[in-house]
C-alpha cells in the first residue's frame, strides 16, 4: 500500500516525500509546492519559516487535504501514523473520505491566523467544542460540556464556566485564539498544525499564546507543525526548523543549527537582515538583493541564484542543487553547502 | 505640570514639531438614529517634541492610538483638544490645529505620510506618473513636462526605473509599491514624514531594503521622521528617540538606547520581554514573564493608571491615581508613580 | 494560501538595490524583465478582459444587443403593423418555416392554411395544406412606415411573396393581429421602459446615495430609515394606488413616462444602497487619505478618485436593476393598471393570455412571457458578469 521507498520509523508521526501542489492560472502553471519533503516525530515542534509565496501554508493544507479546489496534486506521498499505530497514506485519500474526516479534529488539529474563520459566529464556544467531542467520541452531552470547560481551563481561558456559553464575537483577539486552540485540542490530537497563529496578535498576547502552546505541547505530548514568517517566533517554539523558499525546503536542521550554523545562503542572508533587539547598532541593515520572483517565472537551477551572493555561473543557474546532508541530520539544498561547513568550523 | 503651562512654553530651536496636550475622542454612535452613546479616548493628553532631523519612533500595541497621532499631526482629522506646533521651512511657527483649509493646504507641502498597506494606499486606476505627480499637479508646480521630469527623478531616487511611469500599481510588488508611495511623499520636498507601519506588511528581506532606503533619504534630504510601528526590533534600529504608547497615552519617552537597556516603565519592560528573538539559546535563558490579561477596551479605560490591571508592580495608588507624564533625569519622561524605585530589565546590548 | 501576485522582477531595480550595498549577486543580471501588457492596461481594458471570460454574460450581452436592435428596427423587421386587424385570420397558430418541399429546395416558405369550422363547436380550425406553398421573400413592400422615424419607406425585411397570403411566424390573436409584429413593437415599449425607469432611479439613487455616503452621520441614518421604509412597502398595492390616480383620458405616451417614474420611485433604493456602500468603502481607503494629505480638494477627490472607482460598480448595479423595471412594467400592464391598449407592451400582450380559454386554444399567446423570461435572465447574467469584473484589482 505504501509506495514510497523511504522508511517510516516507529517514532515518526508524519512524513512528506517529494510533495507537489500546482495551481493552473491564467498566466501559467504555478508550482506552489515543488518537491517538498519533511518529517515530524512524535512530540516534536517543527517550525516552518518562509516569506510570502514560499508554499508553507499550501503544504500544511495538503496534509489536512484542505487545499483549494483548483489545486492539482502533482505527486508525492504524505504518510501519517495514527493513534492505533497504523500507517495511513494521506496523499491517496480523497478530501471528503471517511478516514480524512476522522483524522481531522480527532488526530490532527489545526489552528489559523484568523480565529474568526475557524469559529462559527452563530454558535457558542461551548457548543462548538461539544460538537467536535461528540462527533469523534461516544459521550453524553453533559460529559462533552464538562470536557469543553476542562479544555477552556487548559488553555488558561479566564472564567471558563462563563466563556463556554459565549459567542466568539464577545471575545478579544487573544481569547478567540485560545478558544480555537481549545477546539483544536478537543480530541487530544497527536499533531497540531498551527498556521501563523500569532501573526495577527500583539506582542504581549503573542508571547502568552506561544507560552501556552509550549506548555500544552509538553503536557499533552503532541507534535506541532508551526508555520510562520517570523524568525523570532520560530526560535522561541521550534525544536527543528525547515526553511522554505519558492515552494521548496531549502534547509532543515535543529533550531540551534539553523540559527547558529545556517548552511544555506538564503537562511544566512535572512537571519542577517532581521534587526535584533538589543543587538549592535549597525547603521544599515543587511539585505537580500531583489525581491521574491513571481511564481510564474521561477528561475532555472537553484531558484535563489539571482539573489544569492555566492552563486556560481554555470552551476547555480543550470542545475537544481541536491539535498546535501550533514552527519548531524542538517540538510541544505545548496551546491556549496559543504564549503560553509568548513567556514563555520573556522 | 498642567496643559496650559505647556501651551505657553515656547518651542525649542531644534524642535520641528511640538505636540502639546493633544486629545482625540471619537464619539461612538449607536441605536436607531445613531445617537452618541459613548466615546473612545483614542489619544489622551499626549505631549512630545520631535527634533529636526531625528527619527522619533512610536511603539505600542493595536488600539494604543499610535496611528491616530500621525493622522492628527497631518490633520487628517481634527483633534478634540491641545495644540500641535510646526516649524515651517521659512522659520515661522504655526499651530496646525488652528489653521483653515487653505493655509493647511500650504502646510501639506511640508509634511507627508507613508502608509502601511502598499496595496490600498495607491489608487489602482492611476498610472505611476499620475500618482507620483499628483501632489505636484495639485499644488500647480510646473508644466506637465516638468512634472514628468520630476517624477522620473523621484523614481530614480527611490531605486525604481523611470521608464515605469506608464504602468499601473498592480504591475509592482509590495516593496516596490511602498517605494512608489515614498516617491509620492517626497514629491513636494517635505521636511517631515510620518511613516505608519511602513514596512510591517512586507517580507523580511524587502522590509530591510526599504528601511535602508528611508535612512538614506533622511541623510540626503535632511528629513525628520515619525516612525510608527509595533515591531520593536525595527524601531530600535531606526529611531533616535522613542515614545511608548498604551491605551491612548504615552507611557515613556526617551532616547532609544537608554530606554531599551534600562526601561523606566513596567509596560516598556513587558514589551521588550515579550518580543521573541531570533536567538533560540537567548530565548531559553532569558526570563520572559508573560504579561497577564489583555489590553483593555478603549471605551472602558481602567481608573488610575491605565496599565495597572496588567502591571506586576501595581498597588493601591496605581488603581486610584492617574500618574502624570513627568520628566526624569537623562532627558527622559515617564508616566509611572514608581519609576525611580523600580529596577526594570531591558535588553542588553550584546 | 499562496498569494499569487502578478509582479515582475527587474534586474536594474535589483542592481540599484545591490549597488547601494556595494554587493551585487554574481548572477543577478540574468533575469529578464517580463513585459506584461496588463501592466500598462487601462482600468476599463482590464475590466473587459475579465468580463470576456464570463461566457454566460458574453452570450447575454450579444442576445440583448440583438433584442434592442430588433426593437429599434421593429417596423422594418415585422411584416405588418401591430394594429392591423384581420377578421378572417383569428387565432392562427404559429407557422413553421421550411426550405424543402417534396425533397426539392424551394427557399424559405410556409405551408398555406385551410380554414374550416368544427361542426360541433363551430370553432375555427386551421389545417396545414401541405400541397400549397407560400414562399417568403425578403425586402418586400408592405405597409408604409418611417424608418427610425426619418425615412419613409414601404420595404419590410420579409413577407409573403403573394400579397394575399399572410406569414404569421408566431400566430395571431383574437382579432387576427400578427403576434410576431406585436411582440417586436411591444419590445420597444417594455425594453425602453426598463431603461428609462432605471435612468430615473439612477439619478435619484446616485444623488441620495452619494449624500448619505458622503455626509454620513444623522443624514445617513435618516436616509437609511427612509430607504428601509420604502423597501418595506408592498409594491403591488402601491403601484395600484399610484396608477389608479392616473386619469384614463391622458395621452398614452404621458402615462408611459409616469409609469416608469412610479417604478423608479421604488427602484432607486437598491442603487442608492450600492452607491452609499461604495462611498463608505472608498472613504476609508488609504489612497483617498493620501490624496487628501497631498492637498487635493474635495472636488478632485470625488471626481478623480471616488467616481472612477465607482463607475464599474454602478454600471453593474444598474444592469441588475433593469430586469426589475421590466418585470414591474409587465406586472402593472398585465393587471390593467399600467399601459393600456392601443399601446403595445409585453405586459399588455400578456393580458390576452389571462383567461384559460385563450391559453388552451392559443398557447402561442404566451410567447411574450417567454420573451420576458429570456430578457430578464440575460440582464441578470450580464449584471453578474459585470459585477464580477467590476474590480479587476481584487486580490
Amino acid at each position: 500500500m505504501i509506495q514510497s521507498n523511504n522508511p517510516f520509523p516507529p517514532e515518526r508521526l508524519l512524513q512528506l516525500d517529494d510533495v507537489n501542489v500546482h495551481f493552473p492560472m491564467r498566466e501559467g502553471l504555478v508550482k506552489a509546492v515543488n518537491g517538498v519533503s519533511y518529517h515530524i516525530n512524535r512530540g516534536e515542534v517543527l517550525g516552518i519559516v518562509g516569506e510570502s509565496g514560499s508554499g508553507k501554508s499550501v503544504t500544511a493544507r495538503s496534509i489536512m487535504r484542505l487545499q483549494p479546489k483548483q489545486a492539482l496534486d502533482a505527486g508525492g506521498s504524505i504518510r501519517f501514523r495514527r493513534k492505533s499505530g497504523q500507517e495511513v497514506l494521506i496523499s491517496s485519500e480523497d478530501r471528503q473520505s471517511s478516514t480524512m474526516r476522522d483524522l481531522r479534529g480527532n488526530e490532527i488539529g489545526m489552528i489559523f491566523q484568523e480565529p474568526m474563520t475557524a469559529l462559527s459566529p452563530v454558535h457558542t464556544i461551548g457548543t462548538q467544542i461539544m460538537r467536535t467531542v461528540m462527533l469523534h467520541r461516544n459521550v453524553s452531552k453533559a460529559d462533552a460540556r464538562a470536557r469543553a470547560i476542562e479544555l477552556l481551563t487548559k488553555v488558561q481561558m479566564p472564567r471558563p464556566n462563563d466563556i463556554v456559553d459565549r459567542y466568539p464575537h464577545h471575545l478579544s483577539g487573544g481569547m478567540r485564539q485560545r478558544a480555537m486552540i481549545a477546539l483544536a485540542l478537543a480530541c487530544d490530537p497527536t499533531l497540531l498544525i498551527a498556521d501563523e497563529p500569532t501573526t495577527a496578535l500583539d506582542v504581549t498576547t503573542e508571547a502568552q499564546i506561544l507560552h501556552l502552546l509550549k506548555s500544552l505541547q509538553q503536557e499533552l505530548g503532541m507534535a506541532i507543525v508551526f508555520i510562520t514568517h517570523n524568525f523570532g517566533v520560530v526560535a522561541d517554539i521550534a525544536d527543528r526548523v525547515a526553511v522554505m523558499y519558492l515552494g521548496r525546503v531549502v534547509e532543515t536542521g535543529t533550531v540551534d543549527e539553523i540559527f547558529y550554523e545556517p548552511k544555506h545562503p538564503y537562511t544566512q542572508a535572512l537571519l542577517r537582515s532581521i534587526p535584533k533587539l538589543g543587538g549592535q547598532k549597525a547603521r544599515r541593515l543587511k539585505t537580500i538583493a531583489g525581491s521574491v520572483p513571481d511564481p510564474f517565472n521561477v528561475p532555472d537551477g537553484c531558484s535563489f541564484h539571482p539573489r544569492c551572493m555566492r552563486a556560481v555561473g554555470g552551476v547555480c543557474n543550470v542545475t537544481a542543487p541536491p539535498e546535501v546532508r550533514f552527519p548531524s541530520g542538517q540538510m541544505s539544498r545548496c551546491h556549496f553547502a559543504e564549503e560553509f561547513r568548513s567556514e563555520a568550523a573556522e | 505640570m498642567t496643559v496650559t503651562s505647556e501651551k505657553a512654553m515656547p518651542m525649542q530651536d531644534d524642535t520641528l514639531i511640538s505636540v502639546r496636550g493633544v486629545k482625540k475622542y471619537f464619539p461612538v454612535h449607536g441605536g436607531w438614529l445613531r445617537k452618541k452613546i459613548g466615546e473612545v479616548k483614542a489619544v489622551d493628553d499626549i505631549t512630545f517634541d520631535i527634533k529636526k532631523g531625528e527619527t522619533f519612533g512610536l511603539v505600542g500595541e493595536s488600539g494604543s492610538g499610535k496611528s491616530s497621532i500621525a493622522r492628527l499631526i497631518l490633520r487628517a482629522y481634527d483633534l478634540t483638544d491641545g495644540e500641535i506646533l510646526f516649524r515651517r521651512a521659512n522659520g515661522s511657527i504655526v499651530d496646525i490645529t488652528s489653521l483653515g483649509d487653505r493655509e493647511m493646504r500650504e502646510i501639506r507641502r511640508e509634511m507627508q505620510m507613508i502608509f502601511q498597506d502598499p496595496y490600498s494606499s495607491l489608487n489602482p486606476r492611476m498610472t505611476i506618473l499620475d500618482l507620483v505627480g499628483e501632489p505636484l499637479t495639485i499644488h500647480g508646480v510646473g508644466s506637465p513636462s516638468e512634472i514628468e521630469d520630476r517624477v522620473a527623478e523621484l523614481l530614480r531616487l527611490v531605486g525604481l526605473r523611470p521608464e515605469y511611469v506608464a504602468r499601473y500599481p498592480h504591475a509592482f510588488s509590495g516593496g516596490q509599491r511602498q517605494r512608489i508611495g515614498i516617491a509620492r511623499a517626497l514629491a513636494l520636498n517635505p521636511s517631515f514624514i510620518a511613516a505608519d507601519e511602513a514596512v510591517s506588511a512586507l517580507d523580511v528581506s524587502v522590509a530591510a531594503q526599504n528601511i535602508n532606503l528611508l535612512q538614506d533619504l533622511q541623510e540626503q534630504l535632511g528629513l525628520t521622521y515619525l516612525f510608527i510601528t509595533h515591531d520593536l526590533g525595527m524601531v530600535e534600529h531606526i529611531s533616535d528617540r522613542i515614545g511608548v504608547m498604551y491605551l491612548g497615552r504615552l507611557m515613556e519617552v526617551g532616547p532609544t538606547e537608554e530606554m531599551f537597556s534600562k526601561p523606566l516603565h513596567p509596560y516598556t519592560e513587558a514589551l521588550l520581554a515579550a518580543v521573541p528573538q531570533p536567538d533560540p539559546r537567548g530565548n531559553r535563558e532569558r526570563k520572559r514573564v508573560a504579561l497577564k490579561g489583555e489590553i483593555a477596551d478603549a471605551m472602558n479605560i481602567p481608573t488610575g493608571c491605565p496599565f495597572h490591571p496588567r502591571c506586576p508592580y501595581a498597588d493601591a495608588k496605581c488603581r486610584a491615581e492617574v500618574p502624570a507624564l513627568r520628566s526624569v533625569a537623562g532627558g527622559r519622561q515617564v508616566r509611572c508613580h514608581y519609576a525611580e524605585s523600580l529596577d526594570l530589565t531591558g535588553v542588553a546590548a550584546q | 494560501m499562496t498569494q499569487i501576485s502578478n509582479t515582475m522582477s527587474d534586474p536594474i531595480y535589483d542592481a540599484v538595490m545591490a549597488s547601494e550595498e556595494r554587493e551585487v549577486p554574481p548572477l543577478a543580471g540574468e533575469q529578464t524583465t517580463k513585459e506584461g501588457r496588463s501592466y500598462t492596461a487601462k482600468p476599463w481594458t482590464l475590466i473587459w478582459w475579465r468580463f470576456r471570460k464570463h461566457k454566460l454574460a458574453m452570450v447575454s450581452l450579444f442576445f440583448l444587443i440583438f433584442c434592442f436592435l430588433s426593437a429599434l428596427f421593429a417596423d422594418f423587421i415585422s411584416p405588418y403593423r401591430p394594429a392591423d386587424i384581420d377578421k378572417l385570420n383569428t387565432f392562427v397558430p404559429p407557422a413553421s418555416i421550411h426550405l424543402f418541399h417534396d425533397g426539392k429546395f424551394q427557399g424559405p416558405f410556409i405551408y398555406a392554411l385551410k380554414r374550416s369550422r368544427d361542426p360541433e363547436t363551430a370553432r375555427v380550425i386551421y389545417e396545414r395544406d401541405t400541397t400549397k406553398i407560400v414562399p417568403i421573400s425578403f425586402f418586400v413592400e408592405g405597409p408604409e412606415y418611417d424608418l427610425l422615424g426619418l425615412v419613409p419607406t414601404k420595404i419590410h425585411l420579409f413577407g409573403a411573396a403573394d400579397k394575399r397570403q399572410k406569414v404569421n411566424l408566431l400566430g395571431t390573436d383574437s382579432l387576427g393581429r400578427d403576434l410576431f409584429t406585436r411582440l417586436l413593437y411591444g419590445a420597444r415599449v417594455t425594453l425602453s421602459a426598463g431603461l428609462i425607469g432605471v435612468a430615473f432611479s439612477f439619478v435619484i439613487g446616485l444623488f441620495i446615495g452619494a449624500i448619505a455616503g458622503y455626509y454620513g452621520g444623522l443624514i445617513d441614518a435618516l436616509i437609511q430609515r427612509l430607504m428601509e421604509f420604502i423597501r418595506s412597502v408592498p409594491t403591488i398595492p402601491l403601484w395600484m394606488g399610484l396608477a389608479a390616480a392616473l386619469p384614463i383620458a391622458w395621452d398614452p405616451l404621458f402615462v408611459y413616462v409616469l409609469i416608469t417614474f412610479i417604478l423608479a420611485l421604488i427602484g432607486w433604493t437598491h442603487l442608492a444602497r450600492v452607491v452609499r456602500g461604495r462611498f463608505f468603502a472608498l472613504r476609508n481607503e488609504d489612497y483617498i487619505l493620501a490624496a487628501r494629505l497631498a492637498g487635493a480638494s474635495e472636488y478632485r477627490i470625488i471626481t478623480r478618485h471616488m467616481l472612477p472607482a465607482m463607475t464599474s460598480y454602478i454600471i453593474a448595479a444598474v444592469t441588475l436593476a433593469i430586469p426589475e423595471m421590466i418585470l414591474g412594467e409587465t406586472a402593472l400592464s398585465f393587471l390593467g393598471l399600467g399601459l393600456r391598449p392601443p399601446v403595445v407592451s409585453w405586459g399588455v400582450l400578456l393580458q390576452d393570455a389571462q383567461n384559460l380559454r385563450s391559453i388552451s386554444l392559443a398557447p402561442w399567446l404566451l410567447s411574450p412571457g417567454i420573451a420576458i423570461i429570456l430578457v430578464v435572465l440575460a440582464f441578470n447574467f450580464l449584471g453578474d458578469g459585470l459585477r464580477d469584473a467590476a474590480d479587476p484589482y481584487g486580490r
